[in-house]
């Protein structure tokens, strides 16, 4: 084979990964979280005015939120707070919620939230494949990240107290 | 390099270029980051100039995309109060009280508010 067709075969193998992150990924929005069973744990709580997941993951570990999509070998510790949708802005602007009482305690149903704000801090270690809409890149190594991300649409308050514990 | 390969290298930018602003999207969001990372990270930074970001050992961030109008209005009324407690990349603690709209201008007109939302940051966890 000549070393023109070799570059050609490499780059047939490159867009098909290319195709599975960019086009694959976004159309299956409805599974936010996949990892290898037994290796990754996935928590749900809620406070009187946020959601939280927190999503821990050994070995591979592939998200199809907007916001972290992406793919990662090796460990990673996600937590993403997201405000509830039952809240009214009116009666928050003259009762600000008071983050030292957060209360987080498990949800036990599906709870609706205001898609237009999120916060979430991402802690991993390992190959980690960035394909979102705020990032795009590759890392090998540790990675510390923190994001919050208010649509220009959202209208209401959003209180968060993130930590990586 | 043979015709073809010019060829092909520029349609590999072409493509890449689509591909970033397909995962980017033209921003209608605000977004606050803080990113720090140890070890390689290669990140395409304007891909229409083939810039491309390369790291290797310790690297942080801290930075803010904000939406814009064209026709010279604010994109959005914001009202915020942060805190960011860190100590390397193992511990991060991050408060903020962000608000929008109406409640926005509520809070950024009432000092007691804008106090309370100072208070609770502060003896937070």
């Amino acid at each position: 084979m000549s070393n023109w067709l070799k570059v050609k075969h490499k780059e047939k193998k490159y867009y098909k990964l290319l195709f599975l992150l960019f086009f694959i990924l976004p159309t299956s929005c409805s599974i936010k979280h996949v990892g290898i069973p037994g290796l990754m744990s996935v928590e749900y709580s809620e406070n009187d005015h946020n959601y939280r997941t927190k999503v821990e993951a050994w070995g591979v570990y592939m998200s199809t939120r907007p916001v972290d999509r992406g793919i990662t070998f090796g460990h990673t510790k996600r937590i993403y707070i997201q405000p509830k949708s039952s809240y009214k802005e009116d009666a928050l602007v003259n009762m600000l919620p008071d983050l030292f009482e957060e209360n987080w305690r498990a949800a036990t149903s599906k709870i609706e939230v205001n898609p237009g704000a999120i916060a979430l801090l991402n802690k991993s270690t390992g190959l980690s494949i960035r394909t979102n809409r705020n990032s795009i890149g590759l890392l090998l190594g540790l990675r510390s990240y923190y994001l919050l991300e208010i649509n220009k649409n959202f209208s209401g308050i959003f209180t968060i107290n993130i930590n990586n514990e | 390099m043979n015709k073809n390969g010019g060829v092909l290298m520029k349609n590999n930018h072409f493509i890449f270029l689509i591909l970033f602003l397909l995962a980017v999207g033209c921003n209608s969001h605000l977004v606050y980051v803080h990113e720090a990372d140890l070890g390689i990270n290669i990140a395409p930074i304007n891909p229409s100039s083939g810039t491309t970001k390369f790291s290797f050992g310790y690297d942080t961030e801290t930075y803010a995309m904000v939406p814009k109008r064209g026709d010279g209005k604010d994109a959005m009324s914001l009202t915020a109060v942060s805190r960011v407690r860190s100590k390397g990349l193992q511990e991060v603690q991050f408060g903020h009280v962000v608000a929008t709209g109406e409640a926005a201008k509520a809070i950024a007109q009432d000092p007691d508010a804008l106090e309370t939302a100072k208070n609770n940051l502060n003896k937070s966890k």
